[in-house]
């Protein structure tokens, strides 16, 4: 009897086990694939279709790349986009790898709070922060109008919003945070001794920062730029609000194509090119970062 | 039986008098409006309920697409009054979703202002489908300080003098039709190519003139606040309401080309079954009074009061669907991306 009983428990249990690792491994990769990859799939799909007389017409075809390539200025505001975003990364590389550096600079206890102070404005509204922006930059702004008090100017700067340097600005800006975090979270990595022996052995703190902290940071450096690049290439609602009439960029398009216009196959194709933009940035910076581990 | 299911017994029997009282709805029964924000002000709605004994059940849309979904998917059974917009008319009565208008009962018609009076916008196939009721345009904001008379064409949004002052409404479909307007085009709803192509580069010139474009009335009003703006191709009237109660003198002007308008009208479900209650509504918000307070609440022309300031109705052309949605996108991008 109590053989019995206690063989059943043993074998019970296991056979649950197998249930709970088939429903668990099952969530693993049935939430991503039914969240992420489908939708994905579906909107690639999508694009292979067209749109004729207002309907969605079912064969597949190339069509909407053909567009994209050939018609209208689809090209001309791809590449613009890039340019911009590439701009913005490259600032915000360099300004967040100054500021990790900074903050690594300090004691752990001041770190904490440096850091957390470059992050507060990720609890922020984004709304609110490019409203925040657009008072500041504006002609009647706090800039202006702190410069004309001064006596520094003695008419507002005009191209400070509403243009493509307010949309830079901006961007770089809101996506600051984006940079430091991964930037400052690789060099936090670096064990001190490091940085004692290279110290002993005579190097300046201007190479070991060349040498050590850079080399060692750059994991992070990559992911920083990574971010801040799909951030910023993908952006349609910041270009809108502070760029003006050169606030056209290629996310925009993407977005004009699902109102009215209901040219869901067109704006698919071109989610897809920006998707496979962003991809392509992904496996530059891997690339980048494999050639750093085999050497 | 023992007292807790008597009581349990009890209170179901109430809930369902209850709720059988709620269907009923009082000894004249209810109307049920499909309506915009501001078409049923609460103290309308009070003062009809006290009125005729009829309740009131309003159900507020967003927008057209949201209107007909709501009444394809009971044909019009869920609701007696639809408000429509001229554009959307015909497509309703096409799909049989509303029922013309019978003129007996419709007793209120007589307090329509002349202009709206043949319900001509209405009227399609022998057949009126709805009652003018409310109504808008797209027209100018301009400074006064700068403008001590009105500008009296469109024209003057492309005068480099104002290079930069200028702010324009950013939404495709209706820059074309303003575009169209300025260049004096009949039809602004049907272009041919070649008029699309004209229209296309006036927008692009315009460009060059403006400060930027900006989406909704809030985003007008705070861009015309913050920067020294004094042109606003504008989103409507209440653009130039919400800037005077910030303390701007500025006017509203409709332009000797003209300006789109937009046009909504009363129009009784062809699903409802309660024809007097829809009547009843209809007759009791066409009345001066209830127009003036609409217009004073919530700056829409009514139909039945000439609100101050509002004389320009018979010089707004109704918007129509345009000939094609995304050919205008298309164009409107275009525009957009041009340096």
């Amino acid at each position: 009897m109590s053989t019995t009983s206690s063989s059943h428990r043993s074998a019970r249990p296991r056979r649950r086990g197998i249930v709970r690792d088939l429903l668990w491994h099952g969530l693993n990769l049935g939430l991503p694939l039914l969240f992420v990859v489908l939708p994905i799939l579906s909107f690639v799909l999508v694009s292979f279709w067209t749109l004729t007389n207002g309907q969605i017409v079912h064969t597949l075809t190339l069509a909407n790349y053909r567009a994209f390539f050939t018609e209208g200025s689809y090209l001309q505001v791809y590449l613009g986009t890039v340019l911009l975003s590439a701009q913005v990364t490259l600032i915000n590389v360099v300004l967040a790898i100054a500021i990790a550096v900074f903050i690594f600079r300090r004691t752990p206890r001041v770190r904490f709070l440096i850091l957390m102070s470059f992050m507060l404005p990720l609890f922020m509204s984004y709304i609110i922060k490019i409203y925040s922006i657009r008072s500041i930059l504006g002609q009647r702004g706090l800039l202006n109008e702190g410069l004309l008090a001064l006596g520094l100017i003695d008419q507002p700067i005009e191209v400070l919003l509403f243009s493509r340097t307010a949309i830079f600005i901006a961007l770089a800006v809101l996506y600051l945070p984006y940079a430091i975090l991964p930037i400052y979270l690789a060099l936090d990595r670096i064990p001190a001794n490091y940085l004692a022996a290279s110290a002993d052995l005579g190097a300046t703190p201007l190479q070991a920062l060349r040498d050590i902290v850079l080399p060692l940071g750059r994991p992070g450096i990559a992911a920083g730029a990574v971010f801040t690049f799909i951030l910023t290439f993908g952006d349609f609602v910041t270009p809108q609000m502070v760029g003006g009439t050169q606030g056209f960029t290629f996310g925009r398009i993407v977005f004009s194509q699902f109102g009215l216009a209901l040219n869901w196959p067109l704006g698919s194709a071109l989610a897809v090119i920006l998707l496979a933009t962003t991809l392509l940035a992904v496996a530059l910076a891997g690339l980048t970062l494999r050639r750093e581990h085999v050497r | 039986m023992n007292w807790t299911s008597k009581a349990v017994a009890a209170s179901l029997t109430a809930l369902t008098l209850l709720a059988s009282a709620a269907a009923f709805a009082g000894p004249k029964g209810e109307v049920r409006l499909l309506a915009y924000e501001g078409y049923a002000d609460p103290a309308w709605v009070e003062e009809f309920e006290t009125e005729t004994g009829i309740t009131v059940k309003v159900t507020y849309v967003g927008g057209v697409d949201e209107q007909i979904a709501k009444m394809k998917a009971s044909n019009g059974k869920d609701y007696d009054v639809v408000t429509v917009d001229t554009a959307s008319l015909k497509a309703f009565a096409d799909q049989k979703l509303i029922a013309p208008i019978d003129k007996e009962k419709l007793t209120s018609a007589k307090n329509l202002l002349p202009d709206f009076q043949p319900m001509s916008n209405a009227t399609f196939g022998g057949a009126t489908y709805g009652v003018p009721w409310a109504w808008g345009s797209l027209g100018m904001v301009y400074d006064k300080k700068t403008f001590p008379t009105a500008p009296d064409s469109w024209e003057v949004l492309w005068d480099p003098r104002f290079k930069g002052k200028v702010i324009s409404l950013d939404d495709a479909n209706n820059d074309i039709n303003f575009g169209a307007i300025a260049l004096g085009m009949k039809d602004p709803f049907n272009l041919t190519d070649a008029q699309l192509a004209q229209v296309k580069d006036k927008l692009i010139a315009l460009k060059k003139n403006l400060l930027t474009y900006f989406a909704g009335f809030d985003e007008g009003t705070t861009i015309w606040s913050e920067n020294d703006v004094v042109l606003m191709f504008s989103m409507g009237e209440l653009a130039a309401i919400n800037l005077q109660k910030k303390g701007f003198d500025v006017g509203y002007v409709i332009p000797k080309e003209g300006a789109v308008g937009w046009l909504d009208n009363l129009t009784v479900s062809a699903g409802t079954e309660n024809t007097d209650a829809a009547y009843a509504w209809m007759n009791f918000a066409l009345q001066k009074k209830i127009g003036a307070d609409m217009a004073k609440k919530y700056g829409y022309g009514a139909t039945t009061d000439a609100p101050q300031g509002m004389d320009y109705a018979n010089r707004l052309i109704w918007a129509q669907n345009p000939e094609d949605y995304t050919r205008r996108q298309a164009i409107w991008n275009e525009v957009k991306a041009a340096n």
